[in-house]
């Protein structure tokens, strides 16, 4: 904005500065026909004359005011409402401004807006690729995976290769089944929306399905689980899918951290269902070494592996962080208590939708 | 002379691995039922009535330990081994 722009800006402000100065004028210089009769002091116009022009300029003022404000008015009231919307696109709503110092400040705000866009979509754009290829990337390491387990497979039933040999293999590669697992699932995570489907599921069939999706893990690790329900089937609102991946990822860690059980005493892990009025709570429990105690508190944190991290090389630090997305996603609460050479108890709790209504009556109540 | 489900099926898990050496693991595996988990002990449980009933049967082959390796389903003269 140059001088001229200015100046231009502040036309109706001189306009009316010129029209409150020509009626004073005029004022005085139409004093004799104003005041009929009394003729003109030598000292000039009368008090009420004088006051006269007073109360034209000030008029003149108010109409200035008046007219400033209705002028300027639209664009800080698209502004004040620009402000207090959420959303990143809402600028592209913002009318022209009134005043040359309006049209800049939209301008500026329109390029810094564009820039930023370009910007956003760049990273968008390769965040998406990195996603993508990660994805790709752990689809395709679990073929070559699958091959050396098939593999693996065939020399158990076939082979002369020594069953310690076997085993330790096949507890690698599950280790490397287990983070592509993980890998796949953050990457699925991204996108939660587009692949969420909530309905009632029957929260002990899931938890069926995932102790035996882990059936080979908890052989081999030698310990048991047990699932301890209410016979009658329970149905949470929740996505079958997410839900059994979150149990997964708690079954998983409690076989990793039991410690393999000896002789008569195996280690066991129980999944305990327990109704309460406005859920149910489902809680894994294991047996094993525990986390200490400054570590729990942390332990949803993303890449926190602590003390067992150190002792545990197969600790991620990501099942548990990805536990609570998911669950927090699902409107699902997530505790952990531990005691350290106890074991650790985790406890998801499930609203049931009922109880948003249950407590309408106790609205209504005085 | 009656075999429960699950001592039926671990039977004939040891006839179809005749003369081979089957891990309890594999046996845990196969063994493991969707609605009872199986455990260590069930499995031992079931391995020792098993060759009993084999016994009372009158059955030309036993199931013999191999410590640390398993279980195998042998011809009864060669059980000695």
């Amino acid at each position: 904005m140059n001088r001229r722009g200015f100046l231009v800006d502040r036309l109706p402000y001189v306009l009316a500065f010129l029209a409150s100065l020509g009626l004073a004028l005029a004022v005085v210089r139409l004093e004799p026909a104003l005041s009929s009769g009394t003729p003109a002091g030598p000292s000039g116009p009368t008090p009420a004359n004088l006051f006269y022009a007073g109360l034209l300029a000030a008029a003149v003022l108010l109409t200035y005011l008046f007219y400033d404000y209705q002028r300027r008015r639209p664009f800080w009231e698209q502004l004040a409402a620009l402000r207090d919307n959420p959303f990143l696109d809402a600028f592209a709503a913002l009318g022209p401004g009134a005043t040359r110092e309006q049209e800049l400040a939209r301008e500026a705000i329109r390029t810094q807006h564009r820039l930023y866009l370009d910007e956003l979509s760049s990273y968008r754009a390769g965040q998406e690729w990195s996603s993508l290829f990660s994805s790709r990337w752990a689809h395709q390491m679990k073929t070559p995976l699958s091959v050396i387990d098939l593999t693996l497979r065939e020399e158990e039933e076939f082979g002369r290769c020594p069953p310690e040999v076997l085993a330790s293999l096949r507890e690698e590669t599950d280790k490397l089944d287990e983070g592509l697992e993980l890998m796949l699932s953050n990457a699925r995570l991204a996108d939660f929306k587009a692949d969420f489907v909530a309905h009632r599921v029957d929260i002990a069939a899931a938890l069926r399905r995932v102790v035996n999706d882990h059936r080979a893990a908890f052989i081999r690790r030698k310990v048991y689980p047990s699932l301890q329900a209410p016979p009658e089937p329970l149905l949470v609102e929740t996505d079958d899918k997410w839900a059994r991946f979150v149990f997964g990822q708690l079954v998983a860690n409690a076989i990793k951290y039991s410690r393999p059980g000896a002789g008569d005493d195996p280690k066991r892990v129980s999944l305990e269902v327990e109704p309460y009025p406005q859920g149910c709570r489902v809680r894994v429990v294991d047996q094993g070494v525990g986390i200490p105690e400054q570590d729990v508190a942390r332990v949803f944190e993303p890449f926190f592996t602590g003390e067992n991290g150190r002792l545990y090389p197969g600790a991620t630090g990501m099942g548990l962080y990805l536990a609570r997305e998911v669950c927090r996603r699902l409107g699902h609460q997530i505790d952990l208590t531990s005691k350290q050479g106890v074991g650790t108890t985790v406890t998801v709790t499930f609203q049931t939708k009922t109880s948003l209504h249950a407590d309408l009556p106790n609205l209504t109540k005085p | 002379m009656e075999f429960t489900q699950t001592e039926f099926r671990l039977l004939g898990l040891l006839v179809q691995s005749a003369e081979r050496i089957i891990t309890r693991e594999a046996l845990l595996e196969q063994l493991w039922d969707d609605v009872s988990f199986v455990d260590d002990n069930t499995l031992t449980v079931n391995v020792s009535r098993v060759r009993r009933k084999l016994e009372e049967l009158g059955a030309g082959a036993t199931i013999v330990t191999k410590r640390g390796r398993g279980y195998l389903l042998e011809p009864k003269d060669a059980a000695g081994e």
